[in-house]
């Protein structure tokens, strides 16, 4: 299982494409990651991504190595949404492009209703060199309420 | 699809104006109007970014001018991201920017390229092409190999005006 790491064509090409192994994103370190259902949709943009790139030295000053968002878009859109709000230099983008790194948790999420196909729940987690610490997933992809960075802050 | 066929109906969506979402069947999109669909692989990459859909929003308003009614992009894409790349393109209401996002008008058309055996991550997405339609009739098709840019700007188009 890999992701890609949100960038331009060109980094993508420099890189021939090259994925991230999840290993290497979770071993041995301390990881908060959450999943947001689009990008360039309005809770992933207004809520969820700004709690927690507005929260990163809270979560460092706890020991947190890395802050990750992923979603299910190809690791272009990502990474023009990414820019977009700013938010590339403070914490990492991933591209879930296949939707199976989320499949493989059990995370995935039609949403067809809403013309956009099939997602992942609206998620966050704290994962210490690969387990599980902190699970958060919402009841509806469409809330923030337990997945926000806030409230990561105050679970690890 | 080929000259002469009918463009099968499908249903694509798109942001108007006012920021909704909306929702558009293809035959209300052509009946009756003479319109240019073309279609590229993947919104945010090089070739659909920086020279089919800035070709088509140059050469817009001599379209119109020459009769077409609508300029209309579409990929396999959600509805927010063709917005939000249309925005950062500067399309500025000249191009309507629809989304196939589950792939099935493209698949109806005959025209998917599958790239997931590709390294970059795109998956099942629409070869480049560039149509004429004149009520819902294919008269014009320009249809590239996956996303080369050899036929299906906006140049080619208006030559055959």
């Amino acid at each position: 299982l890999a992701l890609q790491e949100a960038r331009t064509w060109d980094q993508g090409l420099e890189s021939q494409f090259a994925t991230t192994p999840l290993s290497q994103i979770f071993k041995d370190k301390r990881v908060v990651i959450f999943g947001t259902p689009g990008a360039f949709t309005g809770v992933c943009t207004k809520g969820h991504v700004p709690s927690y790139t507005k929260n990163v030295e809270q979560l460092k000053s706890k020991g947190v190595d890395s802050v990750i968002c992923v979603a299910v878009n190809d690791p272009y859109t990502i990474n023009a949404w990414a820019e977009k709000m700013n938010a590339k230099g403070k914490i990492q983008f991933f591209a879930d492009f296949d939707g199976g790194f989320h499949k493989s948790l059990g995370l995935e999420c039609d949403l067809s209703k809403a013309l956009l196909g099939l997602r992942s729940q609206r998620w966050s987690a704290f994962v210490d060199d690969g387990v599980v610490k902190v699970l958060k997933v919402e009841k509806v992809p469409s809330e923030l309420k337990v997945s926000d960075g806030e409230t990561m802050i105050k679970a690890i | 699809i080929a000259v002469g066929e009918r463009i099968p109906d499908g249903e694509l969506s798109y942001f108007d104006e006012s920021g909704a979402i909306q929702s558009i069947k293809v035959s209300d999109l052509t009946s009756k109007k003479k319109v240019v669909i073309f279609a590229v692989p993947g919104a945010f990459t090089p070739t659909c970014s920086s020279k089919h859909v800035p070709g088509f929003i140059d050469k817009a308003d001599e379209l119109k001018s020459k009769g077409v009614d609508t300029i209309a992009c579409v990929s396999v894409n959600d509805a927010f991201v063709m917005k939000s790349w249309g925005e950062a393109l500067g399309v500025n209401g000249k191009i309507l920017m629809l989304s196939d996002g589950n792939g099935k008008f493209t698949r109806d058309l005959g025209v998917t390229v599958d790239l997931s055996d590709k390294v970059e991550g795109l998956g099942v997405r629409s070869r480049r092409y560039s149509l004429l339609a004149e009520d819902g009739i294919v008269k014009v098709l320009n249809l590239e190999e996956g996303g080369a840019y050899t036929v299906s700007s906006a140049d080619e188009i208006l030559k055959a005006l």
